[in-house]
């Protein structure tokens, strides 16, 4: 299943005309999956630290707005995918996710993979952008903005879309 | 500027996943807070995919026995049982009844009254961070980034903000006070 979802993302993003970099690994093992990121070939990336339950990363692109990763387990949502969660929850974790911006605009979307995420964002004087998404137990962040807050135009918006495409949760044999 | 203090978060994200819980003692108690308000696994080892002893009640007291080597759990006991649960689930100020939330105003100049204790803070997610503000509105612009387990001193506070002094930086600003316990 894993080889199709990853020709799949692979087949996605070179019809955009973006060829893959090697997978890297963005947290060490857990007993249940590897977490790996694929980017588009060009494009570097920042691993702040590597521990088995919390991941910080920064994955920048050219002139493009660099994309903050952040993964960690949740105990809350233990086993769960966004998917799994009530509709009064995930419309609770957008508005606890948005209750920080000041003039946000949001979506409840779902990845070619069919993984549901929560994307929030604003534009004008602080514009930034940030998905949030649970999946088997961890939530993965996105945050994306440039240093001083500039627009987000839709390359900016193209390429967060890309990293978190370029998400993967590769089962580990047990 | 900016950047910066977007690099000092990312330092202070590392710093304090490795900072014990402030004050924490064999005789310390504290209390389960889940932002879903449901209970919290009590685990056999220091990871999700431990074995769950039993669920902890939310807003249940655990009594404390130490922090573990990667600071992100702790070891506690809880009526008859001993095993570790996360530390962001843990509080040292027993929740309050689950209650509707009251809407967060956009801004809020309303009087400030003097305060002066430490909170953590404590995004909505354990991915999360709150923004740390120049003013008392979310208008106004960013000026630091706090992630789970930031310890900010709180030096005045309203009913929706606090205002706040990080130590460590001698940085003062703003922070939405829903996030900080």
């Amino acid at each position: 299943m894993k080889k199709i979802i990853a020709a799949f993302l692979c087949a996605l993003l070179a019809v955009s005309g973006v060829a893959l970099a090697e997978p890297v690994k963005l947290m060490d093992s857990t007993s249940r999956f590897d977490v790996t990121l694929s980017l588009p070939e060009g494009a570097e990336l920042t691993l702040n630290e590597l521990q088995s339950d919390y991941s910080v990363a920064k994955a920048a692109f050219g002139d493009l707005a660099p994309v903050g990763i952040l993964i960690a387990p949740s105990e809350e949502y233990a086993e769960m995918s966004l998917a799994d969660l009530s509709d009064e929850e995930v419309n609770k974790m957008l508005a606890d996710t948005a209750i920080d911006f000041d003039e946000p605009a949001s979506a409840i979307d779902v990845t070619p993979s069919g993984n549901k995420y929560i994307i929030v964002r604003q534009d004008g004087t602080q514009s930034m952008a940030t998905i949030i998404t649970i999946y088997r137990g961890y939530f993965v962040q996105l945050v994306q903005f440039f240093d001083e807050y500039e627009p987000l135009t839709e390359a900016d918006t193209e390429f967060l879309m890309n990293v978190l495409y370029g998400i993967e949760f590769v089962d580990v044999a047990k | 500027m900016k950047k910066k203090c977007l690099a000092a978060v990312l330092v202070l994200l590392l710093v304090v996943t490795a900072m014990p819980l402030m004050g924490a003692t064999a005789e310390t108690n504290y209390y389960v807070v889940t932002s879903n308000q449901k209970g919290l696994n009590l685990r056999s080892d220091t990871s999700t995919d431990a074995t769950v002893i039993t669920v902890i009640p939310y807003g249940a007291k655990v009594g404390w026995i130490g922090l573990t080597e990667n600071k992100s759990w702790a070891a506690v006991y809880y009526g008859d049982h001993n095993g570790y649960v996360m530390v962001r689930y843990l509080s040292k100020k027993k929740p309050a009844e689950p209650k509707k939330e009251t809407p967060v105003t956009s801004s809020t100049y309303k009087t400030f009254e003097a305060a002066d204790y430490y909170a953590t803070v404590t995004p909505s997610t354990p991915t999360g961070y709150v923004n740390l503000r120049w003013a008392p509105s979310k208008s106004t612009e960013i000026h630091g980034r706090y992630h789970q387990g930031s310890t900010l001193r709180v030096i005045a506070e309203n009913d929706s903000w606090a205002q706040v002094l990080d130590e460590a930086t001698m940085t003062c600003g703003y922070m939405l006070k829903n996030f900080l316990r």
